[in-house]
């Protein structure tokens, strides 16, 4: 696919600093007995040093497998993964290990993904301590207290803390050990909204003071266009639309993207984005034919739809889409006519 | 509107036993739904929204003491105290119907969905199977369930997330009830599937003059599908009314503070957002005045005294504080009469 150097609609003025890039990422389970499914269908993606890149669509369309793959967890089953100028995929376990303290995640249930056994300052002490820091301690207990738990909250184990606070400790662990890139994986979607909105603003700070590059997983289109620089929209795993945040949600160029934000609820819903139809629910697997996956519940699908997979081609400038009969721009979205 | 009221709810208190004490989970809620309304309650985690709703229902869990406040008036009838007995044969899935967040634990893993569908209609409407079995395929045609017929013989692990909660939504269609209690129906659905059931209820309520309590924390959700809505905090509704009008000019801090820290599409990436610093307090020690009152930031001393009843507020609508925001404009941190009276 084409290079992201020609885009100049993000404010990222460093377009050539790709920090973490994956090509031709595919990501296939094993079922037993039968064809692996297949959950990513090799998409080409980018992070640029110092951005937040959002990943949205909905359950099923390969957004955690992809934020998985780009960390090696587990390796994807085909396509090329580069850290800077490293290549990821083809490493062995022990070569990776050395690598793995620039990419860190979090995750979604807060309490779970911690270790129920330690105290929250153990769990972000075990990474200094393994990467030998001369005072793993007193640097633990700061970063705690950057995100905002203090010395006597530090004491306390996992069950102890609330949801938003064991969110602040996953965040202290990973950022402790510098990394480049922090993968987020729905990291909010179990908080309530005030707590949810602690922990994103301190993820914007985070990143700011640490220099952090972030993917940043979420079904939620509001949460991923208030903390994103570009977000990419996946259906049935594969990215088919790709622009900055701004742009994408003033101007969706997919049919799906259109359908995805008229369905958040809005009490003041945008004019034109009212009455998109919505029938249908995403298949478990694409059109047999190889046509757009999106060709069943597209209203604007014809033909070529259904028998040729449209490329993420980049159709202004920065704002990539695979469509045949992308909406025009300032045009309302009178899919009807769209063909 | 002087249409008689389906559900009225006054001063409900409800107590849990819980190892840390008697938790006040809820305290003293008003409710009340015309029939063919949406009423939204909203509220985060453990605000007491679900357990208004399952007390509506009787349907509380085994933890919550037997004594129980105030009065749920169902059709003019008083329903708090009915027996189980009562509430099974009468009331609950008959005319009163319940939609859960998880269809998956709500619905027989190992009975085929169609009959359990053909159940309740056969106990409650006294029709004969064939009759009842030909209502539920009409019904699975109604909630856009496709092809009805074939459906009807499936289990529920066959179907996806968004078809399950249309089969509950079925269910609870059955026997044609008054009352439709929804308990974050679509908080586990995706949102295109989340729009898709949200349209259906609208339509069922149109079509059947049935009346919807729809319990969820997303106040835009609210907002944009209920006509009155409660806000409660700490086992109380602290606002309430006109679902537009509240979330267009909030008047109790908390509401405003809750819209104001739910990133919005009409704002640019990287919009700060606004926190509310502090937790809800415990419900084993709520304090003495307002219990939003340490997280306020027009806390004056009169809120730590006394706890503020619900009454019209500045834009007509019953709200719970000593200072309401005043209107739309109004920032959240000034009040001028708390200004006056601040304490630190």
């Amino acid at each position: 696919m084409t290079d992201t150097a020609t885009a100049p609609a993000v404010r990222d003025s460093s377009g050539d600093d790709i920090v973490l890039s994956a090509k031709g990422l595919v990501v296939e389970y094993p079922v037993p007995g039968k064809k692996p499914v297949r959950a990513v269908h090799g998409i080409d993606i980018e992070l640029r040093r110092g951005e937040t890149l959002g990943l949205v669509g909905e359950s099923g369309c390969g957004k955690s497998s992809t934020g998985r793959a780009l960390v090696m967890l587990p390796p994807p089953t085909e396509g090329e993964v580069m850290l800077g100028d490293l290549r990821l995929d083809g490493l062995s376990q022990k070569q990776l290990r050395k690598h793995r303290k620039e990419l860190q995640l979090i995750f979604q249930d807060p309490i779970s993904s911690l270790n129920p056994r330690r105290t929250a300052l153990e769990i972000v002490m075990e990474p200094l301590t393994f990467l030998k820091h001369p005072k793993p301690k007193e640097r633990a207990l700061e970063l705690l207290q950057e995100v905002g738990v203090d010395a006597a909250m530090a004491k306390r184990k996992p069950h102890q803390l609330s949801g938003g606070q064991c969110q602040r400790v996953s965040i202290a662990r990973g950022v402790a050990q510098q990394p480049s890139v922090i993968i987020c994986d729905e990291p909010v979607s179990a908080l309530d909204v005030s707590v949810q909105a602690q922990v994103l603003n301190l993820l914007e700070r985070m990143k700011d003071e640490h220099d952090l590059s972030l993917v940043f997983i979420s079904h939620d289109l509001a949460v991923v266009k208030n903390i994103s620089d570009r977000v990419a929209v996946m259906y049935l795993g594969r990215i088919v639309e790709l622009a900055g945040s701004e742009d994408i949600y003033q101007h969706p160029r997919h049919h799906y993207t259109a359908l995805l934000l008229s369905s958040i609820p809005q009490p003041n819903r945008p004019e034109k984005l009212q009455d998109v139809a919505n029938e249908g629910e995403i298949a478990t697997s694409p059109a047999p034919s190889g046509g757009c996956p999106f060709a069943a519940r597209c209203p604007a699908a014809t033909e070529i739809c259904r028998t040729v997979m449209p490329p993420l081609a980049e159709i202004t400038p920065g704002h990539r889409v695979a469509c045949h009969h992308p909406i025009p721009v300032e045009a309302e979205p009178d899919l009807r006519s769209a063909s | 509107m002087t249409v008689e009221p389906i559900l009225e709810v006054k001063d409900l208190r409800i107590q849990f036993k819980t190892p840390q004490g008697i938790a006040e989970v809820v305290n003293g809620v008003n409710l009340s739904i015309a029939p063919g309304r949406v009423h939204g309650l909203v509220g985060e985690s453990g605000s007491g929204k679900s357990v208004t709703a399952r007390a509506v229902l009787g349907i509380l869990p085994r933890n919550a003491l037997h004594k129980r406040e105030g009065s749920v008036r169902f059709a003019g009838e008083e329903i708090l105290g009915l027996s189980e007995d009562e509430m099974r044969k009468r009331i609950r899935g008959r005319r009163i119907a319940m939609v859960f967040q998880d269809p998956m634990t709500a619905l027989n893993p190992v009975m085929r969905v169609g009959k359990q569908i053909v159940l309740p209609m056969r106990r409650h409407l006294g029709i004969n199977g064939k009759e009842a079995k030909a209502r539920a395929i009409d019904l699975l045609g109604q909630v856009g369930i496709p092809d009805p017929e074939e459906k009807f013989k499936v289990y529920p692990h066959q179907l996806s997330g968004g078809q399950r909660q249309r089969i509950m939504i079925a269910l609870a269609l059955s026997c044609d009830p008054e009352l439709l209690i929804a308990d974050e129906p679509t908080t586990a659905l995706d949102v295109t599937v989340q729009a898709q059931i949200l349209d259906l209820f609208d339509k069922l309520r149109r079509e059947r003059n049935l009346a919807v309590l729809l319990v969820s924390h997303d106040l835009s959700l609210i907002a944009e599908r209920c006509d009155e809505v409660s806000v409660m905090y700490a086992g109380r509704v602290v606002e309430t009314g006109s679902a537009i009008s509240t979330f267009e000019a909030p008047q109790h801090p908390y509401t405003k503070a809750l819209e104001e820290a739910r990133p919005s599409l009409e704002n640019p990436p990287h919009t700060v957002l606004r926190t509310i610093p502090g937790r809800p307090p415990q419900l084993t020690d709520l304090p003495h005045g307002c219990s939003f009152a340490n997280r306020c930031p027009r806390m004056t001393e009169l809120c730590l005294d006394v706890d503020p009843p619900l009454e019209p507020g500045p834009a007509g609508r019953p709200v719970a504080c000593h200072h309401p925001v005043a209107g739309p404009d109004e920032p959240l941190g000034v009040s001028v009469t708390a200004a006056k009276e601040r304490i630190s």
